[in-house]
């Protein structure tokens, strides 16, 4: 009975902890904070994500303290982040103004601004590089400078090289800078479409989905840029509003969103959208002040936006799907159109974002055919610390209510042998198969 | 206060509310406050204690004055509260010598809550000039006629708990309300000197007969 | 730990938004308040509810008792503790008596509770009704309607399939006459001592977000048929085979040389009372 906790939990405790800790020095290397945010930068991405907290150099440590574990640096994070205040909320941030790295759409072959391949693994093929074995941080070193050389020479020759985008040329560089310089990665040369604006049009971009709204196409919405709900401040009370399902969304599990987007797509939903336009890129944070900026009048209540403060800016991919929907006209009669899903996640996370997008669609919907149409459904089991919380959970002790569950299910059994012995002019068959082909049926509410 | 102090003198502050909704109609004490500091908010020291016990960019709340902009700025500038009309604020705050027509009017104004969200009726912080526990009562001397003395009945009380009070508008302007439970609001007393007691929605209440006391009105009315 | 966190762990405005939840759970016995439940650095479902009420009502005079299935050295209670003390610094007793708050995973102990503690229990799921309505919003409903049916039809059908209730621990219970309310996984032989108790009992569930209560003299009836009472669990004539107590809720080990089964008392803190006491230890 080794594990059983009624005595020397204490201690127990203390030496299952020697040994996690005794597990993440065995191997006797240690990695640096600095070489995770450079290695694993999506990895990164996916730990901010979901914890809602951008902050990659925490992130890192988490995950270094996880000894790697996703789920386990989330929960560091999350633990971290509630005993935060958040006394401001951002201004809101305008996609369109998005220094886009990458942008695509899959509606249209042309968009205005054009389509930006940007860095993606979309076309490459999924071999084991086993160069990567021998690879150093020389050998790094020495790639990157052959790769911006060549770069910049054909933007030469372009005409198009004003300040390389590229920081400093320094071999000794400190592996962090990578970080922002991959976010304002310039587009391939030759990338697809050959659509690729220079350097200096990077700035905003018109969305595709306004296309379609000019055209009439798109369901109309008024802008609503009141403050969004929090569901880390207030708790989830169904009908949720949208912007605490986006949250809810953005923040769930990677691989759980992308798990009931697919399954909407597939069937379980309302159908397959298509990408109007997915844009990665960064995005400016700013607050206003909490009593306003005084103005000239020097009346703190008359001062108006536009004086806020610049905090940063933060990578993010966002997404619109267009789903087709069925209207009722002016006459009664029905008639198709579109509207849109939209997504948003922290860093690099193409696939949640489109999966999100899906989900934002469907959870609108009135119908709820499908489970991923029920935001209870959706929303409560994405969270990734609530599942993993509550799965886990089964391994503590339950001897107390098993023990309960026990009593009740001895004295039905026992009920059921009392009946069955009786005289035949009571049929005793009913229960007494009851009780014992399910002995813990008719009560779901076990004790956990 | 250092912040390290304030959050000690809040949490033991709690305490003493919590423990007076638990037990309606007892009245506990707020710790002192050491180095008497003038008000931020312009409130009576216990009553604003209570204010940020609760108040926070989370809720909203108002103060039942003539004029309440001062106070109200103040609190906002101190916890980002968002300030609402006395039938929707989550908080309704009554100061100390608040005029008694206004605080009844808030009173009977204040949310209720929906049989959904019943958590949604009103906490209103009222100031009072003096709370007194049963105990205080057999010496209390006869012909007194500044407390009235109330009896409190429901969850939390075993027979009966009875304190006195300075006033009773309070009683009848919770009573007009006419709340149907689980809808209704809480009354958290707090006098001068920082005592507390509170009447959570559960409650009934009736004002008890003062010998000699309150003038006129014998009667135990039954709330 | 180079980061220094707040005193219980919290930031201050969790804790009021815990103590709003926790002032309108006692205002209105038995009803779920929902509230913005924070993360926490144990896992959810593994007491973060109780921990955080806990933490939003704890000071550095209060003495702190955790158990978990009855015991004050269960791995997940030690590791409460643990989390509580490293950011309160308060003391921690085993004895039920001089604890002012005592949080609890199952049990209620069996040392009666007095008037000046708070007895603090961790719920893993909160509503009563969900085992029959999976839906959060639809629960409400009932609940805002006081219609009960679902509740009272599930035992009935127990009783008709199996000529007797079936539930384990979390018998549901009405509060104040109300509210059907899951008194957390506590076994029927604990359900009792939350009827016109003395003590004020608070409830966290952390994952579901839900903080309710118990006032002290409170009425709190189990859901029941006249013709089939509510029923605890039975132990009939044993005894606890460390000190023993009877009328006491029991855990069953198997001795393994006899293979037979053994019982001791499942509060730990007390059979050590009691034995000491009788002077076996």
């Amino acid at each position: 009975m080794a594990y059983v906790a009624v005595r020397g939990g204490q201690e127990a405790i203390e030496a299952s902890l020697a040994l996690l800790a005794w597990e993440r020095v065995r191997p006797g290397c240690s990695v640096e904070i600095k070489d995770i945010m450079a290695a694993f930068p999506d990895l990164i991405d996916q730990v901010m994500g979901e914890s809602s907290l951008y902050a990659p150099e925490l992130a890192a440590l988490a995950l270094k303290q996880a000894q790697g574990s996703c789920e386990e640096a989330v929960f560091l994070l999350r633990a971290f982040r509630s005993t935060l205040e958040r006394p401001y909320v951002s201004c809101a941030v305008e996609p369109d103004a998005m220094r886009c790295s990458r942008r695509i759409s899959a509606a249209f072959k042309d968009i205005p601004g054009g389509q930006i391949l940007g860095a993606t693994r979309d076309y490459s093929h999924r071999l084991i590089d086993f160069n990567l074995r021998k690879e150093s941080t020389d050998t790094v070193r020495e790639l990157r400078r052959e790769m911006k050389r060549i770069w910049k020479e054909g933007w030469e020759a372009d005409g198009l090289c004003e300040g390389d985008g590229f920081g400093g040329d320094d071999g000794a560089e400190a592996a962090q800078d990578l970080l922002p310089e991959a976010s304002v990665r310039p587009p391939k040369k030759g990338a697809k479409d050959a659509a690729s604006p220079p350097l200096g049009a990077f700035g905003r971009l018109p969305k595709v989905a306004d296309y379609l709204r000019a055209q009439g196409l798109l369901a109309e919405y008024d802008a609503d840029d009141a403050t969004p709900a929090d569901a880390t401040m207030e708790p989830l009370v169904f009908p949720t509003p949208r912007s605490m399902r986006l949250q809810v969304l953005a923040r769930g599990m990677t691989q759980g969103v992308v798990a009931l987007g697919y399954a909407a797509i597939r069937g379980f939903g309302l159908g397959h959208p298509t990408v109007a336009e997915l844009r990665y890129g960064e995005v400016e944070i700013a607050v206003e002040h909490p009593l306003g900026t005084p103005g000239a009048s020097g009346d703190p209540l008359q001062a108006g936006r536009g004086d806020a403060y610049y905090l940063g800016a933060i990578p993010v991919t966002e997404v619109e799907g267009i789903f087709e929907l069925e209207v009722e006209n002016a006459d009664g009669g029905k008639e198709f159109t579109f509207d849109l899903g939209y997504g948003m996640v922290m860093g690099r996370g193409e696939t949640k974002a489109i999966a999100m997008s899906v989900l934002d669609f469907c959870l609108r919907s009135k119908d709820k055919r499908f489970p991923t149409q029920d935001e209870e459904f959706v929303l409560y089991h994405v969270d990734g610390i609530e599942a993993t919380g509550f799965i886990s959970h089964l391994k503590l002790p339950h001897y107390v209510t098993f023990q309960s569950k026990l009593s009740s299910v001895r004295k039905a059994k026992d009920l059921a042998k009392g009946s069955a012995d009786k005289p035949a002019d009571e049929p005793a068959t009913g229960p007494a198969d009851k009780s014992t082909d399910g002995g813990e049926g008719g009560n779901d509410d076990q004790a956990v | 206060m250092g912040a390290d102090k304030e959050l000690h003198h809040i949490q033991l502050s709690f305490r003493a509310v919590m423990d007076a909704m638990a037990r309606p109609g007892r009245v506990y004490g707020l710790p002192a406050t050491q180095g008497k500091k003038a008000s931020r908010f312009g409130l009576e020291g216990p009553l604003e204690t209570l204010v940020k016990m609760f108040i926070d960019q989370a809720v909203s709340f108002c103060v039942v004055a003539p004029d309440p902009a001062g106070i109200q700025d103040a609190i906002v500038a101190e916890t980002h509260a968002r300030t609402a009309g006395q039938a929707d604020a989550a908080f309704v705050v009554v100061p100390h010598g608040c005029d008694k027509e206004l605080a009844g009017q808030a009173i009977v104004q204040a949310s209720a809550g929906s049989f959904l969200s019943p958590e949604a009726g009103a906490t209103v912080l009222l100031g009072c000039e003096r709370l007194a526990f049963l105990t205080e009562r057999e010496g209390a001397e006869a012909g007194d006629a500044s407390l009235y003395w109330v009896s409190v009945e429901g969850p939390g009380v075993r027979d009966s708990h009875v304190f006195g009070i300075d006033c009773f508008d309070w009683v009848w302007a919770r009573k007009r309300r006419g709340d149907e439970f689980p809808c209704g609001i809480e009354i958290i007393l707090v006098d001068r000197q920082g005592q507390v007691a509170a009447i959570p929605r559960s409650s009934f209440l009736s004002v008890l007969a003062m010998e000699g006391g309150a003038e006129g009105e014998e009667a135990s009315w039954l709330m | 730990m180079t980061k220094q966190y707040n005193f219980a762990f919290f930031d201050e405005a969790s804790k009021r938004e815990i103590r709003r939840a926790i002032v309108k759970g006692i205002a209105v016995p038995g009803y779920q308040v929902p509230f913005a439940s924070r993360e926490m650095p144990i896992g959810r479902g593994w007491g973060t509810g109780g921990l955080q009420i806990t933490l939003a009502i704890i000071g550095r005079r209060d003495v702190l008792k955790v158990i978990d299935q009855g015991c004050d050295e269960s791995v997940n209670a030690v590791n409460i503790k643990k989390l509580i003390h490293a950011t309160t610094d308060v003391e921690i007793t085993e004895e039920t008596r001089r604890a002012s708050i005592i949080q609890s995973r199952h049990r209620i102990p069996e040392q009666p509770l007095g008037e000046d503690q708070v007895m603090v229990l961790q719920v893993p799921t909160p509503e009563p009704l969900r085992h029959f309505e999976p839906r959060e919003a639809a629960t409400r409903v009932l609940h805002a309607q006081a219609d009960y049916t679902g509740a009272w039809l599930s035992l009935f059908d127990q009783i008709v399939c199996f000529g007797t209730t079936t539930t384990g621990a979390d018998h549901p219970v009405k509060v104040n006459g109300r509210y059907v309310m899951a008194p957390s996984p506590i076994p029927r032989f604990d359900t009792m001592k939350l009827h016109q108790n003395s003590n004020l009992t608070l409830f966290g569930a952390g994952r579901e977000k839900k903080i309710y209560a118990v006032p002290p003299y409170t009425t709190v009836e189990p859901l029941d048929f006249k013709d089939h009472p509510f029923a605890v669990e039975e132990f009939q004539g044993r005894c606890c085979d460390t000190c023993g107590a009877t009328n006491v809720y029991l855990d069953e080990t198997v001795d393994e040389a006899s293979g037979t089964a053994v019982y001791r008392c499942n509060d730990t803190a007390f059979c050590t009372q009691q034995a000491a006491s009788k002077g076996l230890i």
